[in-house]
């Protein structure tokens, strides 16, 4: 089982490798929103879903594709765990 | 007719109904000419050459309406610029057409000072809020803000050129086959195409359609010509990665419209609320922008017995449904 930190560590390297490139890896913040930022787009947002459904085994619902449970690392991690824990 | 004469008329018309609303904020059709107006003034100001092309580096909001009618109004032509370019793609668009001035949002910039550097004849930046360049490199000019409900909208007779062949505005392609290219059209153009879609989607100004696309494709700027000549109301929501946000605004403010390009269709019909909420003030779908496979077609009209679906890419134009 991962701790906190380290599924955070893994949701993040996830949104760097895949939608940054060089420096820009290391430039957000944990809290910064996907869509202020444009670091996510519409499609972008799909691929993160199909990321932490089949990294930690579950579905996100319909009415669950909302910001308060996608639109940052912080904000990502917190639903996983709801979802799983 | 020119383009102008479209927003004239529906200020005239439904000068007090709602033109735009976005973020819960609500502009009339007077509100949106009195600020156009006071824009005009800011670019008249500018001494730029008649004829002069001035961007619009805007997110889809009020802001950019406001500067869109304020550039046509002030006989100048419209380039609209895709604001998820990066600064060498719109620094290449601006030097391409000669552009003097931009209307950019400070939403972008940090894009500002690589875009100004890449670029010669460009005279001045017109921005809500303070650029940050240095003045010896540009002339920033602080955008005038949106007028309040209070003001009063003084309609101003422009003396204008009435050649209705000339030059409204300039659309770049997406350069998809290589660079991207401006193409040009008159006012005739796009007053004529507006009116044609304008009474094939029987629209009237009890219309409301929600807006996703952005305004700088030649599908997102029909929208908004046909809505505002109709004096219909655009709901602006630029938050489309969140579908389910999509479909609170099209319930909360009644929209009875909705215009995508496949993938949005797509997207909602795949992973969204969509076909489980109810939409009783919905009148029809569009979707233009690339063809939309049979499937998503068919799920949509299956979901939407009673709603119209107009199918706008390719030669024809279908009517389903």
């Amino acid at each position: 089982m991962l701790t906190e930190t380290e599924m955070k560590q893994k949701i993040r390297d996830f949104i760097a490798e895949t939608f940054l490139i060089g420096d820009e890896q290391d430039s957000f913040e944990n809290t910064d929103s996907f869509m202020a930022t444009g670091i996510v787009d519409s499609t972008g947002i799909l691929e993160v879903v199909g990321f932490i459904e089949s990294e930690y085994e579950m579905t996100v619902e319909d009415d669950e594709m909302t910001p308060s449970n996608l639109d940052s690392v912080n904000n990502l991690t917190e639903f996983v765990i709801r979802k799983t824990g | 007719m020119k383009l102008p004469d479209l927003l004239a008329q529906a200020v005239e018309r439904y000068g007090s109904r709602i033109a735009i609303t976005h973020e819960n904020n609500h502009l009339s059709y007077e509100q949106l000419a009195a600020w156009a107006n006071n824009l005009s003034e800011q670019l008249r100001a500018l001494d730029l050459s008649s004829g002069a092309r001035i961007g619009l580096f805007l997110e889809n909001s009020s802001e950019y309406l406001a500067a869109f009618w304020a550039i046509c109004q002030s006989e100048f032509v419209i380039v609209p610029l895709d604001t998820s370019g990066s600064p060498e793609t719109i620094a290449s668009i601006i030097s391409d057409c000669d552009m003097e001035a931009i209307f950019a949002s400070p939403r972008f910039r940090r894009k500002f000072p690589d875009i100004i550097r890449r670029t010669k004849n460009l005279k001045a930046v017109i921005c809500s809020s303070p650029t940050g360049l240095e003045p010896d490199s540009i002339q920033s000019v602080l955008m005038a803000s949106m007028p309040s409900a209070t003001d009063i909208y003084a309609s101003k007779h422009h003396a204008r050129d009435d050649n209705t062949k000339s030059l409204a505005a300039i659309f770049y392609t997406s350069g998809s086959t290589g660079m991207s290219k401006g193409v040009m059209l008159s006012h005739e153009n796009l007053v004529t195409n507006t009116i044609a879609t304008l009474e094939y989607l029987d629209l009237t100004e009890n219309d409301s359609v929600m807006v996703v696309l952005p305004f700088y494709y030649i599908y997102g700027n029909s929208l908004l010509l046909t809505h505002i000549a109709a004096g219909a109301r655009l709901v602006i929501d630029n938050r489309f990665m969140y579908p389910e946000l999509i479909l609170d605004t099209m319930q909360n403010e009644k929209v009875t419209g909705f215009s995508g390009v496949p993938s949005n269709f797509t997207i909602m019909l795949g992973k969204s609320t969509l076909t489980e909420r109810e939409f009783p003030h919905l009148r029809y779908f569009t979707q233009a922008g690339g063809g939309m496979s049979p499937d998503t077609i068919r799920n949509l009209i299956e979901a939407f017995p009673d709603k119209q679906l107009f199918v706008m890419y390719g030669q024809l134009r279908r009517h389903l449904g």
